[in-house]
Order: structure tokens, then C-alpha cells, then sequence
């Protein structure tokens, strides 16, 4: 077959038939538009909606609680060490990730700079690992800063807009999702219970004492302090300090002139002043001796911008935050201790810190502040004893696959351990957006099978017309094969061309949806509401179904022209 | 190309029988017209002969070859390059321009380059003398254009025999002449003709005369002897 030449006369037929074959296009168009907007719809709530909460391979369980007068009562079982051992021995668990809750109280305050006036309020706060959110926590700041490498060349940082650094000779933006991570904040203690294991209370401060040293550490006054050449070597809170065994990098004492400053908005000035992008915290509330240090990293969940955005904001006349990223790098304080609820712990134990958000979650807590995990085990250490700071609240199991996670949630039951309500109510989620995507896609399926009927008969009335022409074809030499060809590439051509304007058709109406949503619920959530995925796949399956639908509707119709009988339908004529 | 029939027999229904014990031979540029009242076998004939229809009893041989053995794609083949088919009712494309219509074999045969189809098409309407009309459609053309046109598609491919029911069937006498004309050139070309017709013209200037009546061949004639 001279292909060149195929193709041109399938492209004159098709031109022939043009309004005929419109009626069959339309109707694949109209399956591969529903088909797609459903699995975009789907796959979106499944990626853009559920997955936020936890990837399908991740899933967070804490220990059971059997009710008793209506009171959830924890069973006996833990997490802690050995059990997360257990969990990690476990076949598909490819890690785990624990998590702490605050075993004390705390109050916070601050927002002046986006609120306008000094917002207090009762903080709860919780800790998880670094690595469970890093991925999270970039991917979120991409979405709303852009990607991180500007595209500008650059020689020197102050060749960069908006605080800028010059790296390989391109300008990247200032990221927020890699400072969370455990600043070494100073807490101080009367014995060695107040500190995590790992720790002694040497000199009044939780340090490792010097049998813990790594090798880039040097014993300094019988703690750990980590070895320097120069200042670049450590934190932005400490200072390379020449000692007889050598530099080391060691906490910068600071003094504020009046306690009381350390409950205003702003840090107290400090002498001698910290460095740049720390502050002087005192050893409690009534001291005025203290350490530099940086602000403790936190997250927030972007639950928290949601109701702020559709409560507070309404019921204040308060602006409302476009989203998440305008609360990136917002300053607090945090007064540990102390409570609106319950009973104030005694001055010694009344710390106040500085505390920065660094990113939005949504594993952080839904009403309150996540901080990394050490940081939260060291505060529980020092208010409820040693033994605190080793029990886990929850712990998140992150399986090598996502089937493999009834199996684990049937082994943790043994260990008294169950998804917690935000992960058990995901997974439902999850089945019921699997029902409804079988449902959606069986509707698509219906609509392309009717399509795909009408293209059937739309082609068995072609090839009545044509009988001629195909008598024709076959008299010069055309085999049974071409003829068949040339009807079923007629019908996949309408096909892919349905289906891409199906597929289109599908985008422009979930963008319609989109921007419906938006107007309607329009400030009321603070990350993006377009729940859509119209990823390559669904696009390509989108053609796919429609030119698979129009191949099968055409294949009756290219049997029967293939079998016309050349010499009944010449000598007819 | 030899053709051998032998003992050909054709039922169309159970009790309608078009051919019977045809022996027939034709040979390479030979000019064959088979004549015979309607209904006595001759377009069955020509269609068994065309490798369109092969369900008969009996023998056809091309070069040795069984029609009726050939799988699909050798029987189009032999369609698409040995045979030319010129039928009474020209059976030309409506909807496709004169050099497509005459170009349509070339779409079942070998690739060859669109300009090239283009041009050889040209040049086969010029035998036809209608090169000058390659982009008109069939519709603007009398009868005898078409069958011009007809001609032409059937010799696109260099064909060894053309098989021709009715060619002038259609046409008054002068245009009937013009054709015939052109079958002859083919002739002395060395195309073997075999003309399915009632004219007695177009019978005068065969060199071989078949009379077929009720399937059966009843007399042969030579030129000049009839």
C-alpha cells in the first residue's frame, strides 16, 4: 500500500463525510471531555487534597484508647524505642517517623506584623522528625514562592533582588523549608533529669557531656562543643572562641537590662548585642542572664489560615491572608510555662523563647505549632523528667508500597497501636474516592460506549453509501486489509481528534468549575482550590479512550465493506 | 500473459447457470471480443477472467497459475498490476479530481512519490487525450470523457490485459470510434483486449471474435471471417 497516498485519500474521505462523522466525533468528544474531567477530578483530590494529609503510603497510628465513661482511656501500651524498633522490623515498612506532643503548658503571642495588633493565645504545640516534611514543606513553598533558583546571573548576592544569595553564578530566592531544623536552644536545669538521655545538666545547662563527643568535637569544661577555624564554622548563635584545647564553637552570653522586656513584642536590646537574626534568652523569666540564640523553626498547618481566614477575619473585620506563604518568616514569642488554662509552673521553669514560622504543613497541628522533634522532647524533658521525652504520641509508618498498609495496620493492632482519626478517616476518604472514581469512570464509559455505537452506525451508513467506491477499490486492486484500513483509520482519526477536543473541552470546564469555586468560597481557604491533576497521563488517556471507542465502533463497519462484493455492486450500478 | 480456461462452469443460483464448459485461451496481445445476447456470460466472463469473482468450477490459468488458488493479496495484486477493467458505466470517483480518479490504483501498489503519481497520471490522460482536464471532476464530462478517463485509470498501472464490458455501450457512434481508436493503439502496443460488447463495429475490429450463447462458447471467428 502506498501509505502517502492512503493517508491523503482517508483525509478526502473524512473531508467528504465531514458533517456525518461530526454527530460521532461529538459524542467522543463528549466521553473523552467527562472521562477526563473525572479522573483529573480524582486523581486531583487524591494528590492535591488526601495526599497533603499523608501520601498513600503513609499512615499515622497512636495508641489505642478503650472508652470508658465516655472518656477515651489509653490501654497500656507505648510508643517509644523499642517499639519503633518493632515497627521498622516489620516487612514493607521502609521507615518511621514519631511524633511528640507537648507535655506542659505555653502561651504565645505576636502577628502584629500582619494583623496589626498583638494577637495571645494559648499555644499547643508538637514536634515530628525533619525528614518527614522536608519534601512537603519545599514542594508547598515552590507552589506559592516560585522555584528557588531565580534564573538571574549573578556574580555577588547584592546582585539579586529581595534578599537574594548568589550561588553557581545564579540568584536563588531565601528558602524557608531548610531551617527546620533543631536550633540548639539553651535550657537550663537542676539535675540531669531535667535533660533528654544523652544529655547531663552541666553548669546548669542540658549539654553532652564529654564521653558523648564526636569526632569534629572538642570537651570543653566538661561538655561537647563542636571544633571551629573560624566564625563561619558555627551557628549564627554561637562564637568561634579560642580555648586551651583549641577553637571550639561555644554558646555568646548575653544579659537584657529588665526581665520584664522579655513580655513586650520585640526582643529586649541585649549586651552585648547577639548577632544578626538572634536574640539574648535568658535562663527564665525572672533572669536577665542568658545565651544568644536563633528562634525556634515552626510549622503551621494551613488549616489554621482557613479559619482565620473564614472566622476570625469575618468576625474581627480583620484582612484576610491571600495564603500561606504571607505568614513565612512571621515572628513570635512563646512563654513556656505559663498557661490560660491551668496553673502556671514556678518562675524557674517560666522560659520565654523566640520562635519563627518556617513553613506550613499539613501534618502540622491542625491548632497549634509543630516544632522539629528534639527540640519538643528536650522542653518535655525539662518540665515532666527524662522519662517524658522518651514516649511518642504518634508515630507515621511510610510503607514501600501503598497496598502493603492493611497488612501493617492488622500487625500494629498487636501492639496496641491504631490509625489515628485524621489518618483512619483519610483512608476512608480514600475508599470512597475510589468508589466514586469507579463510578465516574463507569459513566465515562457509558457515554463512550454509546459514542462509540453511533460511530458504529454512522460508519454502517458510510459504508452503504460508498459500496461503490469501495467496489471500486477493490476492482483496481485494493486488498480486503485496505479496505478495512481505510475505514479504521477514517474512524481513529475522529477518534484522536474527539478525544482532543474531549480532553480540552474537559480542562476549559474544570477551569469553569475552578473559577466557580473561587468565587464562591473565594478567601475562605488559604491554599489553592483548584483540586484538578490534568497530568500528561489523564490528557493521553483521554485520546486514548476516545480513539480505542472509535476503532471499536468502526470494526463491524470495516468488516462488512471489506466483505462488499465488487461484481454485485458493479453490476448493479 | 497466457490465459487458459478450460471446462469453466458458473452457477449463480442452484438452476441459473452463466457459464458452461468455456474453453477459452487468450494470449499475450491478443484482441478479443466476446459476443452474445445479455445473459449469455459474457460480463461473467470477463469478472472470472478479472480475478473479481472466483467462485467457478473449473480451470483459469494465468501463466499457470489457478485464479480461483490465489489468496487475497495476490488476487489484488493481479488485479492492481496485470488486469485493467474499463467497465459501461465508467464507474469513475465523483468527489475526486480526474488524475485522482486515474491515480487510484497507485494507492493499493508501491510508494511512489505524489509528484511522480501526479505526473504519471498526466501523462496517461495525455494518451487519452484529456491531460488538459487533470484537476475537473467526472461530473463536467460527457460520457465519452469519462470512458476516456475510464481507459486511462484502467492503464495506469502498465496492465498486460485490459478487460473492457461495454466500453462503447454508453456512447454514440462517432465517440464510440474515438475509443475504439484508442483500444487499438493499446493494442498495437501489445495490451491484450478482451471486449465484452453487442457492436458490431467494435466485434469488426477485433482479431478474434468469441459468440457466447446461454454460457456456452458457440463459434469462434478470426478477423475478416466473420
Amino acid at each position: 500500500m502506498n501509505i502517502k497516498g492512503f493517508a491523503r485519500q482517508v483525509g478526502r474521505n473524512i473531508t467528504k463525510s465531514k458533517y456525518r462523522l461530526l454527530s460521532g466525533a461529538f459524542g467522543l468528544a463528549l466521553g473523552s471531555a467527562t472521562l477526563s474531567f473525572f479522573v483529573a477530578l480524582s486523581f486531583g483530590i487524591r494528590d492535591k487534597v488526601l495526599g497533603r494529609i499523608y501520601p498513600s503510603n503513609q499512615i499515622e497510628f497512636e495508641v489505642e484508647k478503650v472508652p470508658v465513661f465516655g472518656l477515651g482511656i489509653k490501654v497500656s501500651s507505648r510508643i517509644d524505642e523499642p517499639v519503633l524498633s518493632a515497627i521498622k522490623g516489620l516487612d514493607g515498612v521502609s521507615a518511621v517517623y514519631p511524633k511528640q506532643a507537648s507535655k506542659f503548658q505555653a502561651k504565645l503571642w505576636g502577628g502584629r506584623e500582619i494583623f496589626g495588633y498583638r494577637a495571645n493565645l494559648e499555644a499547643f504545640f508538637d514536634g515530628v522528625q525533619e525528614e518527614l516534611v522536608h519534601d512537603e514543606l519545599r514542594n508547598l513553598e515552590e507552589a506559592s514562592l516560585g522555584p528557588e533558583n531565580l534564573g538571574i546571573p549573578c556574580s555577588k548576592d547584592s546582585d539579586c533582588p529581595r534578599g537574594g544569595s548568589c550561588r553557581e553564578s545564579s540568584c536563588h530566592r531565601p528558602t524557608y523549608y531548610d531551617k527546620f531544623r533543631d536550633p540548639r536552644i539553651v535550657l537550663p536545669c537542676l539535675g540531669d533529669s531535667d535533660c533528654v538521655e544523652g544529655e547531663t545538666c552541666i553548669n546548669r545547662r542540658c549539654a553532652r557531656p564529654c564521653d558523648k563527643c564526636k569526632g569534629n568535637e572538642v570537651c570543653i569544661q566538661g561538655e561537647c562543643l563542636q571544633r571551629c577555624e573560624r566564625p563561619s564554622d558555627c551557628a549564627p548563635s554561637q562564637e568561634c572562641k579560642s580555648f586551651p584545647q583549641g577553637f571550639a564553637c561555644a554558646p555568646i552570653p548575653c544579659s537584657i537590662s529588665d526581665p520584664a522586656q522579655q513580655l513586650y513584642d520585640q526582643p529586649p536590646k541585649s549586651l552585648p548585642p547577639c548577632p544578626s537574626g538572634t536574640y539574648c534568652a535568658t535562663k527564665d523569666l525572672l533572669s536577665r542572664e542568658g545565651f544568644c540564640e536563633a528562634p525556634i523553626p515552626v510549622l503551621l498547618s494551613p488549616f489554621i489560615v482557613d479559619v482565620y481566614n473564614s472566622v476570625a477575619a469575618t468576625a474581627y473585620g480583620l484582612p484576610r491572608l491571600s495564603g500561606p506563604e504571607v505568614g513565612l518568616g512571621l515572628p513570635f514569642s512563646i512563654l513556656f510555662g505559663e498557661s490560660y488554662f491551668v496553673e502556671d509552673e514556678s518562675a524557674y521553669k517560666r522560659l520565654v523563647k523566640r520562635a519563627k514560622v518556617v513553613g506550613f504543613s499539613s501534618k502540622a497541628l491542625d491548632f497549634g505549632v509543630t516544632m522539629p522533634l528534639s527540640v519538643v522532647q528536650r522542653l518535655n524533658a525539662f518540665y515532666r523528667g527524662r522519662q517524658s521525652a522518651l514516649e511518642f504520641t504518634s508515630v507515621v509508618v511510610e510503607t514501600t508500597k501503598a497496598d502493603a498498609v492493611p497488612a501493617i495496620i492488622q500487625d500494629l493492632k498487636v501492639l496496641g497501636l491504631v490509625p489515628t482519626a485524621k489518618s483512619e478517616e483519610r483512608r476512608k476518604a480514600m475508599g470512597a474516592l475510589a468508589v466514586l472514581t469507579v463510578l465516574f469512570l463507569a459513566l465515562s464509559l457509558f457515554i463512550l460506549v454509546i459514542s462509540s455505537l453511533n460511530i458504529s452506525h454512522t460508519f454502517m451508513t458510510l459504508v452503504h453509501e460508498r459500496r461503490q467506491e469501495i467496489a471500486i477499490y477493490r476492482a483496481v486492486g485494493a486488498t480486503l486489509l485496505d479496505i478495512k484500513a481505510l475505514l479504521l483509520a477514517e474512524a481513529g482519526i475522529i477518534g484522536m481528534a474527539g478525544g482532543g477536543v474531549g480532553v480540552l473541552a474537559g480542562f476549559l470546564l474544570s477551569r469553569l468549575f475552578v473559577f466557580g469555586m473561587e468565587k464562591t468560597l473565594g478567601g475562605m481557604f488559604s491554599v489553592n482550590i483548584d483540586i484538578f491533576s490534568f497530568s500528561a497521563s489523564v490528557v493521553l488517556l483521554g485520546i486514548l479512550a476516545s480513539f480505542v471507542f472509535a476503532l471499536l465502533g468502526a470494526l463491524v463497519p470495516s468488516s462488512v465493506a471489506a466483505k462488499t462484493d465488487p461484481v454485485k455492486v458493479l453490476s448493479q450500478s | 500473459m497466457i490465459i487458459n480456461v478450460k471446462s469453466l462452469r458458473k452457477c449463480y443460483l442452484a438452476d441459473l447457470l452463466a457459464l458452461d464448459s468455456v474453453d477459452l485461451t487468450i494470449e499475450d496481445g491478443e484482441f478479443v471480443a466476446l459476443v452474445g445476447p445479455s445473459g449469455s456470460g459474457k460480463t461473467t466472463l470477463l469478472n472470472i477472467l478479472g480475478g473479481l469473482d472466483t467462485h467457478y468450477e473449473g480451470s483459469v490459468r494465468v501463466d499457470g497459475v489457478e485464479l480461483k488458488e490465489m489468496d487475497d493479496k495476490a488476487l489484488s495484486r493481479y488485479r492492481n498490476t496485470r488486469v485493467g477493467f474499463v467497465f459501461q458505466s465508467f464507474h469513475l470517483l465523483p468527489d475526486s479530481t480526474l488524475v485522482e480518479n486515474v491515480s487510484l490504483p497507485s494507492l493499493f501498489s508501491k510508494a511512489r512519490h505524489f509528484k511522480q503519481v501526479e505526473n504519471d497520471a498526466t501523462e496517461v490522460l495525455r494518451l487519452v487525450g484529456l491531460d488538459h482536464r487533470g484537476k475537473s471532476y467526472p461530473t463536467r464530462l460527457s460520457a465519452g470523457e469519462r470512458q476516456r478517463v475510464a481507459i486511462a485509470r484502467a492503464i495506469f498501472n502498465k496492465p498486460k490485459l485490459l478487460l473492457c464490458d461495454e466500453p462503447t455501450g454508453n456512447l454514440d457512434k462517432i465517440t464510440a470510434k474515438t475509443i475504439m481508436e484508442i483500444f487499438e493503439s493499446l493494442n498495437n502496443e501489445g495490451v491484450a483486449l478482451v471486449i465484452a460488447t453487442h457492436s458490431d463495429y467494435v466485434a469488426e475490429r477485433a482479431k478474434r471474435v468469441v459468440y457466447l450463447e446461454k454460457g456456452k462458447v458457440v463459434r469462434e471467428e478470426k478477423r475478416g471471417m466473420i
